[in-house]
């Protein structure tokens, strides 16, 4: 019988917590078909070595020191388009994974996850699957059933979607981290488009069309 | 030389006088001065309004008494007639008919509005009318043609009917027509050159009634040409050449009346006294008075004078009229003097000198005689005047008194039908026969100068004589004198002088009248001098007393230069009338009382009638029938049958009081027009007229056709709603009233025509009303009070609304500030706790890898500790998620409940599934404890069911009720006894949180077949706490 020898999948590990860092390398490296090249606590290292490392799969955690997660995604997705980047982060905030996956990752893990859980992941990438935690594959598939054929820009419909939950401007603004006269504007943009007068009207058609 | 002429003149003055036999008559005249727009008359009407129509060559006038409205041909105006030169107007109720040389017009008398009427299908060349008439409400039309009825089609069309008239004479002669009228039972009758016919009602023809060719008095054929043609009372007149024959249709018994030197009737008219008017082309006009048996007698030939102001200028009579409903008045057309009516009340008063030719026609003394031969005295002579052979004849006085030249005052005429005269010192009788003086007394007073004023018959004997050295008593037996020049007065003696006239009162007293005061010469002797005291209301006007006379309640009643005294008691009562209303001047000369008891006296002015009964006056004036309005002294006179003669500057006026005509009919008051600004609708005296605010001047304008006199009718008028008094308009060219500012408010206005007869017309009533301006209106005042409210409504409200707003504001801030709170909490928690947390599970990881598989206890122990650590995480995870804002509704709690449940049983045998789960229980509020609460209950329960259930299959079900929204799981598995796990710390946990959650929580397990848990929350509880939070 002839021995078939696989190479161990490559991975790469960027996360600025030592012990997460350390814990992920140990707990990747007990699966034979798993070896860890390099792992690194910011980003911009990551990518410096990218090409010499070479991975087959990143792990990539959001909140980093200097360049953050999701802009690396990106770099990393044009240096090396064949790599899997995998979110691995506390957030499960829809916005970042929504970023994230739009810049290329592969799939969105929360970091509680369990060790088993990680390597059936992985394991899951590599049969071409994109692994995610329940909450973020909800978030993802309720996002498709939002009708894509909106008139109204990202923006504007995240301005639309928390008018809806009944925050004031000043909110939506802080919120949003802009100015309060944006978020006037946006909403002017809003009505023209929706063709509407009032804001109870916009998010009734909103509703109605499933934009939001 | 003087004596040549003086002698000439007594030589001409015993002639007596042929004059031409003319009567006098008083005729108003309506012409040219009085806007006439020519003096040629052709056809006059009255309408229902009470306005004259005076058709002339030049067009058509319209009168009412004081103004002219002419209408005629304008050209380029369809609003006019058709042309000027008019032949005959006739009227059919409120149509007024208009025949002239180019055509026929309509005028519609209630709007004036003038139709030119067509004939149709009128061939070349044109029929040309010359006359009309309407009878029985068809108008006929007489051309050369003949006669023809006009048939209307509309109202501007007419087609023609000709009239056929029976003619068995066979003759080549046409029938020419010259007039027709009415008779009973709408007959009609017509005078032609062949007799006169009629056309009953219904009949085709005419029918040939009464003819004079075979008659012996009128052998020549021209004599059976008819003028002219009136119908009466069963009675018909009419006239040719020079008879006027009038047959009664009843008995076919005929009366005629030769017209002599009358040929050339133009018009015959039978009036309301049943008297005929002729009119004559050049010889005036007749007045023909049926007597008994229908004979016909000449009463009144009027004719044209050259003196007298009112008589009738013309001898062309063209046209003559009389309105049906009235019957004083006869109008009269003229070819040359425009037109004249004739009044029956002014022409009560007659004009017994109307006939004198003399030059000085102002008369002082008058006596008329038994024999009817009026004497009047004037300056230096006496006129004798013989009315009934209108003779007149002067005796002429500067003979026998030559130094005296001055008028004749004294003269009376006694019991035995003598005229006696005082004239100077003298007295003289009248020898009737030779036109002589007898003298009788040359002096009254011997030896001194003496004018006398007034004789008065004492008794049959004695003739009393005011004289200015006394009274003298004359005895006509003894033909002495006795004079009486002083009277005692409370004994002293009084010079009785300068007197000029005398009353014998009831009580026999002599009252006394001169120039320094009136004396009473009394029976009992207590004798009283009553004077003129300017500072004593109660003393007589003035020393100059001009007659006395006694009322029949035995007052004496004086007549002064000055007003009328009423004395009471010899003066202890004196009432005194002094430019009293309707006196017209307080100059009074006589008293001559009626039977009536009503005092006329001639004045300076006029004569005026005094009532004591009622203090009454009323004045007649020259242009009201007496033709002269100043009287001399002297000049009045009764006759026993009660006839008053007065004279004065002019002439002589008769009235008999008894048989006086009164005009006691006055024309209805006309509206003429109302001037309002911008009011611009009809005018209708049946509706109150409303005004706005603003139209508060109001011009109105009256006519009072009443064609007695300008100055006869006076017009007054009050606001019958707001004061009582009666206010007499000042007449200028017209009636009308002009009202400044009126206040707003209803006005009734009322106005009467007065004449001088005190007779009143029917009240003019209309009323108006003056809007208040909108601004003291109920409905302004209304509106004020709701736009107040309104606003302080909206004011209000959106004072409510900031309010509202601000504090709304204010909780949004709040709820906001305490989402970012929550939301920064929940972010600062998981970071750090999610973090260490990992760290932890991570380090356990790595330990357990580091730890020799062998040693069981280690990792045992190390498998406790992750699992602690991993339930902290979830535990903080939950928390974190609970007070995360926007999860806090029951589909974010179930999909917790699902991923905790998800997550659980991943690699286990255990199947999860979830049903019920819909997108509208994101509506379903929940507070954030609450959220924990519920997720901590099933975690609690899931984790139960993966430890110790030992299920297959675990199944969480939502139902929604109508209050009530049940959570339910389900599993399949091993189940428990209930009182094994009652004080366990999960089943005691779990029913606190539902204690928490205010919701029912039943736990049902089954040995053998698995564990239900219900939990019920009440929607609407949970809604309260939701809102409320």
């Amino acid at each position: 019988m002839k021995m078939t020898v696989i190479a161990p999948k490559k991975i790469t590990i960027v996360e600025d917590d030592s012990i997460i860092r350390n814990a992920f390398v140990t707990l990747i490296q007990q699966n034979k078909n798993y070896v860890v090249v390099n792992a690194y606590g910011d980003a911009e290292s990551a990518i410096k070595n990218l090409k010499a490392d070479e991975p087959d799969i990143c792990l990539m955690d959001i909140e980093l020191p200097g360049m953050n997660g999701i802009v690396a995604i990106s770099k990393i997705k044009a240096i090396l388009p064949k790599t899997h980047v995998v979110v691995v982060t506390v957030y499960e905030n829809d916005e970042l994974v929504f970023k994230a996956l739009c810049e290329g990752a592969a799939g969105y893990l929360t970091k509680n996850i369990p060790p088993a859980k990680l390597i059936d992941s992985l394991v899951e990438l590599e049969n071409g699957g994109a692994p995610m935690s329940t909450s973020i594959a909800r978030m993802v598939v309720s996002s498709f059933h939002r009708n894509r054929q909106t008139p109204l820009s990202n923006r504007e419909l995240e301005v639309l979607e928390l008018l809806s939950s009944g925050k004031s401007y000043s909110t939506i603004a802080d919120q949003l981290f802009v100015d309060k006269e944006t978020v006037k504007s946006h909403i002017k943009n809003i009505y023209l488009k929706l063709e509407v007068h009032s804001k109870a009207e916009a998010i009734e058609k909103a509703k109605k069309s499933k934009y939001i | 030389m003087t004596k040549t002429r003086l002698k000439y003149l007594f030589l001409f003055a015993f002639v007596f006088l042929k004059i031409k036999a003319q009567d006098h008559g008083f005729f108003n005249q309506i012409w040219l001065e009085q806007g006439l727009s020519q003096s040629s008359i052709v056809s006059i009407i009255q309408d229902k309004q009470g306005f004259m129509w005076f058709a002339t060559q030049d067009g058509l006038n319209r009168y009412d008494g004081r103004n002219i409205d002419h209408f005629n041909f304008k050209p380029f105006d369809k609003q006019s007639i058709s042309g000027d030169d008019i032949y005959s107007i006739c009227l059919d109720s409120n149509m007024l008919f208009v025949l002239n040389d180019k055509g026929l017009d309509k005028i519609n008398l209630s709007g004036l509005k003038i139709s030119n009427l067509k004939r149709k299908s009128e061939s070349e060349p044109r029929l040309v009318f010359s006359k009309s008439w309407i009878l029985n409400n068809t108008l006929f039309l007489l051309s050369r043609e003949g006669l023809s009825k006009a048939k209307f089609m509309d109202s501007n069309e007419f087609d023609l009917e000709n009239c056929v008239f029976e003619d068995s004479s066979k003759k080549e002669t046409r029938t020419i027509i010259t007039s027709i009228c009415s008779g009973d039972k709408e007959s009609i009758f017509a005078a032609t050159n062949k007799g006169i016919f009629k056309q009953n009602k219904g009949e085709k023809q005419f029918r040939k009634i009464f003819d004079l060719v075979s008659d012996k008095l009128f052998k020549k054929p021209t004599d059976n040409f008819y003028s002219s043609i009136a119908f009466n009372n069963g009675k018909l007149y009419f006239t040719n050449a020079n008879t006027l024959i009038c047959l009664n249709l009843s008995t076919l018994k005929e009366n005629r009346l030769t017209l002599k030197d009358f040929t050339g009737v133009s018009c015959i008219l039978i009036d309301k006294q049943d008297k005929i008017w002729i009119g004559n082309n050049g010889k005036g006009l007749l007045v023909v008075s049926q007597k008994a048996c229908d004979s016909l007698c000449i009463e009144k030939h009027y004719s044209k004078t050259n003196t007298g102001r009112f008589a009738i200028q013309s001898n062309e009579i063209t046209s003559l009229y009389q309105n049906p409903r009235s019957s004083d008045v006869v109008w009269i057309g003229t070819r040359d003097a425009g037109a004249f009516n004739f009044s029956y009340s002014k022409n009560s008063f007659s004009i017994p000198s109307s006939f004198v030719n003399t030059a000085d026609a102002n008369f002082f003394g008058i006596v008329k005689d038994k024999d009817g031969i009026i004497w009047a005295g004037y300056n230096a002579g006496i006129l004798k005047i013989n009315e009934a052979k209108k003779a007149q004849q002067i005796i002429d006085l500067s003979d026998f008194s030559p130094n005296n030249n001055r008028p004749v005052l004294a003269m009376c005429a006694d019991e035995e039908n003598n005229v006696w005269i005082a004239y100077g010192n003298n007295l003289y009788l009248i020898d009737k026969t030779k036109n002589t003086l007898i003298t009788k007394v040359s002096a009254l007073v011997p030896g001194k100068p003496n004018q006398s004023s007034k004789i008065v018959e004492l008794n049959k004997t004695e003739l009393l004589i005011c004289t200015t050295r006394g009274i003298v008593v004359y005895n006509k037996q003894s033909n002495s004198v006795k004079l009486i020049n002083s009277i005692n007065v409370n004994g002293q003696k009084t010079v009785l002088e300068n007197t000029e006239s005398f009353l014998v009162d009831s009580k026999n007293n002599w009252w006394v009248g001169s120039s320094t005061g009136l004396y009473c010469i009394r029976q009992d002797d207590k004798n009283v001098i009553l004077k003129h005291n300017n500072n004593d209301s109660n003393s007589i006007l003035s020393n100059r007393i001009m007659d006395i006379e006694e009322t029949n309640k035995g007052e004496i009643i004086v007549a002064t230069t000055k007003g009328l005294s009423l004395i009471k008691n010899y003066g202890a009562q004196i009432k005194n009338i002094y430019a009293a209303k309707g006196l017209s001047n307080n100059f009074i000369y006589g008293l001559l009382e009626d039977k009536k008891g009503r005092f006329w006296m001639s004045t300076n002015f006029g004569i005026s009638v005094f009532d004591p009964a009622n203090f009454e006056f009323k004045s007649y004036t020259a242009s009201d029938g007496i033709c002269i309005n100043e009287f001399n002294q002297g000049g009045f006179y009764k006759t026993k049958s009660g006839e008053l003669i007065f004279g004065g500057l002019g002439g002589l006026v008769s009235v008999n009081p008894e048989y006086q005509i009164v005009n006691k009919s006055v024309a209805d008051i006309i509206l003429r027009s109302i001037k309002v600004e911008g009011y611009k609708d009809s005018i209708s005296l049946n509706k109150t007229l409303i005004l706005s605010y603003g139209q508060n001047d109001i011009y109105l304008e009256f006519s009072i056709p009443d064609y007695s006199g300008e100055k006869n009718m006076n017009l007054f008028y009050r606001f019958k709603n707001k004061d009582t008094a009666w206010i007499k308009v000042n007449p200028s060219q017209l009636f009308s009233l002009s009202f400044i500012n009126l206040a707003p408010g209803n006005y009734n206005f009322e106005a009467v025509a007065v004449n001088n007869e005190g007779a009143r017309s029917k009240p003019l009533v209309f009323s108006f009303k003056i809007n208040d301006p909108f601004w003291s209106t109920w409905w302004f005042y209304l509106i004020l009070v709701l736009i107040t409210v309104f606003l302080s409504w909206v004011i209000y409200r959106r004072r409510l609304k900031r309010k509202i707003s601000y504090i709304q504001q204010i909780e949004q801030i709040r709820k906001d500030e305490n989402e970012k709170v929550r939301k920064a909490a929940a972010l600062d928690l998981h970071d750090e706790f999610g973090n260490g947390l990992t760290r932890i599970s991570m380090l356990i990881e790595m330990t357990k890898i580091q730890v020799l598989k062998e040693n069981n206890e280690a990792h045992k122990l190390l498998e406790l500790v992750s699992q602690n650590s991993n339930r902290l995480y979830h535990g903080t995870k939950d928390f974190i998620w609970s007070i995360n804002p926007g999860k806090d509704n029951l589909y974010e709690i179930v999909i917790r409940i699902k991923d905790y449940a998800d997550e659980l049983f991943y690699g286990t045998q255990v199947t999860f599934e979830v049903e019920g789960l819909k997108e509208e229980f994101k509506h379903l509020k929940q507070l954030p404890t609450n959220g924990r609460n519920i997720t901590m209950i099933f975690k609690e329960s899931l984790s139960n069911a993966a430890k110790h259930a030992k299920a297959t299959k675990v199944k969480f079900t939502i139902k929604q009720g109508s209050e009530n929204i049940f959570l339910i799981l389900e599993d399949d598995g091993i189940g428990f006894e209930m009182k094994d796990y009652k004080n366990s710390f999960g089943i005691e946990n779990i029913h606190q949180r539902a204690n928490r959650l205010a919701a029912e929580i039943e736990i049902a397990p089954t040995i053998g077949k698995g564990t239900k848990i219900v939990l019920v929350i009440n929607l609407k509880k949970n809604e309260n706490d939701s809102n409320s939070a």
